[in-house]
């Protein structure tokens, strides 16, 4: 089935994005599975997606942190197409359950504005992100485009802003929805270093407040 | 900044209300919850019910339609537009209900509650749309096509055309009725009509007429006609039922423009002598009579023609005089001129050879036609008989001016045997001297001006 060969071939796209991502958030993610190569997945996981071998609840993925091993997050791949509060609420339950305050969900064709409503209501509580199946089928950092990003730590951007002698309201800034600031997770306030290339200075850093 | 709260205290509200109403309700639960709501949130909620695959309106415990249709837009080839294929239909779970949900909409307020904040929409008093459900589950199927579409059941067809597909293979009866008899325990379940039966009734007649008809008109096969009013009424029912959609266009037909030269030919195959009068007649300039008059060579030079004319008092025609500058970059005289003269080289060489002519006549020939009044439909586009006619009559005028010309083949208005043998040959049965006659009277309209 050709079909079932692309389907294997996307989640297997997916979920190294995905892995990719959540280790360069700094969690614990090993490295033979950063480099599965597609055998190995079809190995682990079955290669008919139509007869759900993988089906996506398979993919379900948890992580905890590199320096805080209770900070723990989900990567939930819903089977619906669109998902709706229905299936925000039983993901939360979930992570209720669990104890684990953050999650990426991975939605196939998109979400109803209700749902993205209920998560930006659950958001001081539970961290819920979600990024489209497109939109993960290739790693948008290893593009030679976009440059080296560095999410810095409070600790770092205090340092910054003391040298500088700024408020962090005069830093150049970076919008929440930016492609690279979703694919890093980042939050209103934090600081990221941007390191590119520049034919005059060799390399260039600059800094970027997300609001 | 209350302001602010208020805003999130609403939204919060609403988001709750969507909740609720996620879940099938009941109608008190509904109306108490509608005033919380605007249009697009109810769309909105509509959405959201339809992911969890419950029917789109509040009250409606069924499941929604299956949508598995991918195909995003639909060609209409008839009438060349593209339309967008709705889902919103397959929202809910009969068209009854999506009624239902646009009446509802109606009614809500455009914008939202965190938008307006309290306001008079809570005094609004709402009204649900009566609740038939019970009666339409009752009545019809569950799936119930949308209204535009008009339905054909599948038996219905299927009848249709087990009976029609006859009339293709005539040639083993047997055979077909077994198909036949297959065909009709297929469609047990559709009732058969006083109608539906007529019309089976009468193809098999007409099958059976036909089969006897093939035997001695085998032409008879390709066109099967219903014989009978009765029938013909029959089929054109049928028809104005099933046959719309498939109905062509009836092509627009666009006439021919009607070309010039067909109606000169027609002309010249009728009347020629008149013909090239007219023709001829067209041509013939005041300077063309001038030159006739006075020869090839004029007397004196042109000022002393100028002065002659002017003493004689003849109305002075001061454009053809002067030279004045041409309006677009083409002199058209001179554009004519050589198309004309192109068109007739031809046949005037053969001519030519033929009365062994030197090529001074040629000359003379050109600097003659030069005087003509050309215009657009005068000058090609002839037959090849009919361009030789027309050199012949070149060459008869030619003997006006020149006199070598009249020595040797017009001698006192007698025109020579060798010229009309061979211009007899050219261009067919004409009698010549008529054409002198013509050609003089043409001219000598001249000196009467």
């Amino acid at each position: 089935m050709a079909d079932d060969e692309l389907e294997t071939y996307r989640l297997w796209r997916i979920r190294k994005t995905i892995l990719q991502m959540v280790h360069d958030r700094g969690y614990l993610v090993t490295q033979e599975e950063l480099d599965q190569p597609l055998e190995t997945f079809k190995e682990v996981y079955g290669d008919r997606p139509s007869e759900k071998k993988p089906g996506r609840g398979d993919l379900t993925v948890l992580v905890a942190h590199n320096d805080d091993a209770s900070d723990q997050m989900f990567v939930f791949f819903p089977d619906d197409p669109k998902i709706g509060i229905k299936t925000i609420k039983a993901i939360c339950q979930q992570m209720q359950e669990q104890n684990i305050s953050r999650a990426i969900i991975v939605v196939q064709t998109g979400m109803t504005p209700s749902a993205k409503q209920s998560i930006g209501d659950m958001a001081p509580k539970y961290m819920l992100e979600h990024f489209l199946e497109a939109e993960l089928m290739v790693n948008i950092t290893e593009h030679e485009l976009v440059p080296e990003h560095v999410v810095m730590t409070s600790e770092e951007k205090a340092e910054l802003l003391a040298r500088y002698k700024l408020k962090d309201s005069q830093l150049p800034r970076i919008q929440q929805s930016d492609p690279v600031a979703r694919y890093f997770g980042l939050r209103r306030g934090q600081v990221v270093k941007i390191i590119r290339p520049s034919e005059t200075a060799g390399r260039y850093i600059t800094y970027r407040l997300v609001v | 900044m209350t302001e602010e709260l208020s805003s999130v205290k609403w939204r919060r509200k609403v988001l709750q209300i969507t909740e609720l109403l996620c879940e099938t309700v009941n109608p008190e639960q509904l109306l108490e919850s509608l005033p919380y709501l605007h249009e697009s949130g109810w769309d909105e909620l509509v959405e959201e019910r339809s992911v969890n695959k419950t029917c789109g309106y509040p009250t409606c415990s069924r499941s929604c339609r299956p949508n598995n249709q991918k195909q995003l837009y639909h060609i209409d080839r008839k009438s060349g537009k593209i339309y967008e294929n709705s889902n919103l239909r397959k929202k809910f779970c009969s068209d009854h209900c999506f009624d239902k949900s646009l009446q509802v909409r109606g009614q809500l307020e455009t914008e939202a509650l965190w938008i307006t904040g309290e306001n008079s929409r809570f005094d609004k008093s709402y009204v649900l749309p009566k609740d038939m459900v019970v009666e339409i589950t009752e009545e019809k199927p569950r799936n119930i096509l949308p209204k535009k579409v008009e339905i054909v059941q599948e038996n219905d067809l299927l009848a249709k055309i087990s009976n029609l597909k006859i009339k293709d293979e005539e040639s083993d009866k047997e055979d077909n009725e077994d198909d036949e008899n297959e065909e009709f325990k297929h469609i047990e379940p559709y009732e058969k009509c006083s109608d539906d039966e007529e019309f089976v009734n009468s193809i098999q007649k007409f099958v059976r007429t036909k089969e006897c008809s093939t035997k001695s008109s085998p032409k008879s096969k390709s066109q099967p006609l219903p014989n009978s009013d009765k029938e013909k009424e029959i089929f054109e029912k049928l028809r104005s039922k099933y046959g719309k959609q498939n109905a062509k266009p009836k092509p627009i037909f666009i006439d021919p423009p009607k070309m010039l030269s067909e109606k000169q030919s027609k002309m010249s195959r009728g009347l020629k002598i008149e013909w090239i009068s007219k023709l001829f007649g067209s041509w013939i300039s005041d300077e063309t009579r001038k030159m006739i008059k006075e020869g090839f060579r004029p007397k004196g030079g042109d000022i002393e023609q100028i002065l002659m004319q002017f003493l004689g008092g003849a109305e002075q025609k001061l454009e053809n005089k002067v030279d004045l500058p041409n309006l677009d970059k083409y002199n058209i005289r001179e554009k004519r001129l050589n198309i004309f003269m192109q068109t007739i080289k031809l046949n005037w060489s053969e001519l030519e050879a033929r009365l062994d002519l030197n090529s001074t006549k040629k000359e003379l020939m050109a600097r003659f036609c030069a005087t003509f009044n050309f215009d657009s439909e005068n000058i090609t586009g002839w037959t090849k008989q009919e361009t030789n006619l027309i050199v012949a009559t070149i060459f008869l005028a030619l003997s006006q001016v020149d006199p070598e010309i009249e020595d040797d083949y017009c001698r006192n208005n007698q025109i020579s045997g060798e010229f009309i043998e061979i211009a007899k040959q050219m261009c067919g049965d004409i009698s010549f001297p008529d054409i002198l006659k013509m050609i003089k009277n043409v001219i000598g309209t001249s000196s009467a001006c």
